[in-house]
C-alpha cells in the first residue's frame, strides 16, 4: 500500500491547504507532507528492489491497478525528493511574486502536482495513468498562471491547450493498442501482444506514432517545444523549477514504460518500422541539443534562456531513449535525475537575482558577484553542472552518453554531443564570467539599489540540492546500480 | 470500400483535422477552444463506434438476461465518460483564461494579444 500512501499523503495536503487558509500553516502542511512522502518513497525504492509492489483492485481491464518496479519507485522517490526541496524553497521565494490570499492554492497546486506526477509512475493501467497526466496538466498550467499576470494567462492557455493536444494523441494510441490486446494495464497489454501481433503490426505502428507525437508535445522535445519558453519563463522561479524539472520528466518517463514495458523491446527492436520510428526519436533528439541550445544564444532574459537550454537537455534524453540500447536508456535515466536536479538549482537562483535586481537582462548583471556572492556561487553550480564540466552531476550524464552513443554505433552523434555542450558553455559561461569579472555599472539606475544578498535561511534549499549536484557526481555508485536494476528488471 | 464500411472511423477522422486546423490556425480564442472541443469528440465517437455492436442492446441487465451476447462492449463507452468529464473541465478552464485575458487586453485575437504583451512591460 505504499504507492497509495505517498500519493494520498500528498492529496490529503492538497485539501488541508485549502482548509487552513492561515499562512504559515500552508507551509508547515506541504513541507511535512513532501518529506513524508520523500521518506515513504525511499522504503518503497527499498521494497521495490527486491519485488515488485502490486494493489490491484477489480478485474481487468477496467480496474484500479499499480504496480511499482524499481525504476517506478526511482522516479517517485526522484519527484518527491526534489518536490520537497522546491517546496521548501517557495516557502521564502513565493510570497514576492503572487499574492497573499493565492498562497493556499499555490500550496495545494505544488502538492497536487507531485502527487499526480507520482501518480503517473506507479499505475499500471492506462486509464487510471491518463486521468493522471490530465490532472497533472491542470495542475501545472494553474501553476502557471497563478501570477495573474496578463502574460502568464496567455502562456498558460497556450500550456494548457496544447498539453492537452498531447494527451488526446497518447489516448488515441493507448485506444488503438486496446483494440488490439483488449488490455488497458501495461502488463497486460505486453502480454496480449506477445502472441497477438501477428497481422496488428501496423496498427501497433500507428499508436506507437501517436504517442510519440503526444509525449514529445507533452514533455516539449523541439520542434513541439512552443509552449515551453513562454510558460517556463513567466511562472514564478519555484513553479518554473518544479515545471521544468520534474513535469516534463514524468512523460518521458511514461513514453519509457509504453516503449519498453508495454510493447517490449524484442517487438520494439525487431520490427522495422518501429525501430525507424526510434531512430526518428533519436534525430530528433539530437537536433534538439543544437537548436535548443542556439535558441538560447539569442536569448537576453535570463529565464527565457534556462527555459531554452531545457529544450536543449530534452533533446539529450530523447536521444538516449532512441538509442534503442540499455547504455542508451541508463544514459537517459541518468540525466533525468542530473537534469531534475540541475535545472531547479539554477531557475530558484535566477529568480532570486531577478527579484533582489529587478532586472532580467542577461547584458545588466554584470559585477553581481561581489554583491550576491552566494545565489551567484549556487547559479554557477548549476551552469557547470550543465555544461558537464567534471565534478558535477552533468558531467557524469555526459559521460554516459558518450558511452552509450559508442555502444550503439551512432558515432555521428558525439560530435553533437560536444558541440552541444560547447553551446552550452558559450550561454552559460558569460553570465558567470560577467557576475564575476564585470564592473558593476554604476551609471545604471540598479546601482541605487543595495540589491543584498537574500537571508541564507531562504536560499537553504537551494544549497541543499546544489550539493546534491556535487554529490552525485562523486558518488553516483548507489544511484547507478539502482537504475541498473530497474533496467534490468523491464528490458 | 474502406469508407463505407468503416464510415464512424472516417469520420472521426475528418472531425480530429477540422479541429486540429481549427485549434492551430484560428486566431480567435473561443473558435480556437471550439476547435479543441471538435477534436475530443472525433476521439470519443471513434472510441464509442469502436464498443458498438449492431443489433446488440446497451449493457443494461432487464429481464434477467446476463449473456453477453445481448450487450455492446460496454468499457469503450466508459473511457468516454471519463473523457468527456476531462473534456468540460478543460473547456471550463480555458474559457476562464479567455475571459482574464479579454478583460486585460480588450480582445480575444491572439495575434493582437501577442503584439500588445511584447509592446508592454518586462
Amino acid at each position: 500500500m505504499l504507492p497509495i500512501a505517498i500519493i494520498l499523503t500528498l492529496f490529503a495536503a492538497a485539501a488541508l491547504c485549502l482548509i487552513f487558509k492561515a499562512d504559515p500553516a500552508v507551509k508547515l502542511i506541504a513541507v511535512a507532507a513532501h518529506a513524508a512522502a520523500f521518506v515513504l518513497s525511499l522504503v518503497m525504492m527499498h521494497a521495490a528492489a527486491a519485488e515488485p509492489i502490486s494493489v490491484i483492485l477489480g478485474a481487468e481491464p477496467w480496474n484500479f491497478y499499480v504496480l511499482v518496479t524499481p525504476l517506478d519507485a526511482f522516479m517517485a522517490a526522484l519527484f518527491t525528493g526534489v518536490g520537497l526541496f522546491i517546496v521548501w524553497a517557495s516557502a521564502g521565494m513565493i510570497g514576492h511574486d503572487i499574492d497573499a490570499p493565492r498562497l493556499p492554492a499555490y500550496y495545494a497546486l505544488m502538492c497536487a502536482l507531485v502527487a499526480t506526477l507520482c501518480g503517473v509512475v506507479v499505475f499500471e493501467n492506462f486509464v487510471n495513468v491518463f486521468l493522471l497526466v490530465e490532472a497533472s496538466s491542470f495542475a501545472a498550467a494553474g501553476l502557471v498562471i497563478i501570477k495573474n499576470k496578463p502574460e502568464n494567462l496567455k502562456a498558460g492557455l497556450k500550456y494548457l491547450s496544447l498539453s492537452i493536444l498531447g494527451s488526446s494523441f497518447i489516448l488515441m494510441g493507448i485506444i488503438i493498442l486496446y483494440f488490439i490486446t483488449d488490455a488497458l494495464s501495461i502488463t497486460g497489454i505486453y502480454a496480449s501482444l506477445s502472441h497477438n501481433l501477428a497481422g496488428n503490426e501496423d496498427s501497433v505502428r500507428n499508436a506507437l506514432i501517436f504517442i510519440t507525437v503526444g509525449t514529445a508535445l507533452k514533455s516539449a522535445l523541439f520542434p513541439l517545444h512552443i509552449w515551453l519558453p513562454d510558460a517556463h519563463s513567466t511562472a514564478p522561479a519555484p513553479s518554473s523549477a518544479i515545471l521544468s524539472g520534474l513535469v516534463l520528466k514524468a512523460y518521458i518517463f511514461l513514453y519509457i514504460k509504453i516503449l519498453h514495458k508495454a510493447i517490449g523491446a524484442d517487438i520494439l527492436l525487431n520490427d522495422h518500422v518501429l525501430s525507424t520510428i526510434l531512430g526518428a526519436v533519436m534525430i530528433t533528439g539530437a537536433t534538439a541539443m543544437i537548436a535548443g541550445s542556439v535558441m538560447a544564444l539569442l536569448q537576453t532574459d535570463i529565464k527565457r534562456l534556462i527555459a531554452y537550454s531545457s529544450v536543449s537537455q530534452i533533446g539529450y534524453i530523447f536521444m538516449g531513449i532512441g538509442m534503442g540500447t540499455q547504455l542508451g536508456l541508463f544514459a537517459a535515466m541518468f540525466h533525468i535525475l542530473a537534469h531534475a536536479v540541475t535545472k531547479p538549482v539554477l531557475f530558484l537562483s535566477a529568480g532570486s537575482i531577478v527579484e533582489q535586481t529587478h532586472n532580467r537582462d542577461i547584458e545588466k548583471m554584470s559585477g553581481l558577484w561581489a554583491r550576491m556572492r552566494v545565489t551567484m556561487a549556487l547559479f554557477t553550480t548549476g551552469a557547470l553542472s550543465m555544461i558537464g564540466i567534471p565534478l558535477f552531476m552533468g558531467f557524469n550524464s555526459k559521460w554516459v552518453f558518450a558511452a552509450g552513443i559508442i555502444d550503439s554505433q551512432h558515432y555521428w552523434l558525439l560530435g553533437v554531443l560536444a558541440f552541444s555542450a560547447l553551446l552550452n558553455g558559450s550561454y552559460y559561461l558569460p553570465i558567470v564570467f560577467r557576475a564575476i569579472f564585470g564592473k558593476f555599472n554604476t551609471e545604471d539606475e540598479l546601482a541605487d539599489q543595495s540589491a543584498p544578498e537574500r537571508p541564507l535561511k531562504e536560499l537553504a534549499p537551494v544549497i541543499c540540492l546544489a550539493s546534491l549536484i556535487i554529490i552525485f557526481a562523486l558518488f553516483s555508485g548507489p544511484v547507478t546500480s539502482y537504475i541498473l536494476i530497474g533496467i534490468s528488471s523491464i528490458w | 470500400m474502406g469508407l463505407i464500411t468503416n464510415f464512424y472511423e472516417a469520420t472521426a477522422m475528418i472531425l480530429f483535422g477540422i479541429g486540429f486546423v481549427t485549434l492551430l490556425l484560428q486566431k480567435n480564442l473561443i473558435k480556437k477552444i471550439i476547435g479543441l472541443n471538435i477534436m475530443d469528440s472525433a476521439i470519443f465517437l471513434y472510441l464509442a463506434t469502436t464498443g458498438y455492436i449492431t443489433g446488440r442492446g446497451a449493457p443494461i441487465i432487464i429481464d434477467g438476461i446476463v449473456y453477453q451476447d445481448a450487450y455492446v462492449n460496454p468499457l469503450p463507452s466508459a473511457l468516454v465518460m471519463t473523457g468527456i468529464v476531462v473534456a468540460v473541465s478543460i473547456t471550463a478552464f480555458a474559457l476562464a483564461l479567455s475571459l482574464k485575458l479579454y478583460e486585460h487586453y480588450g480582445t480575444l485575437d491572439m495575434d493582437k494579444i501577442a503584439l500588445m504583451s511584447r509592446g508592454g512591460d518586462v
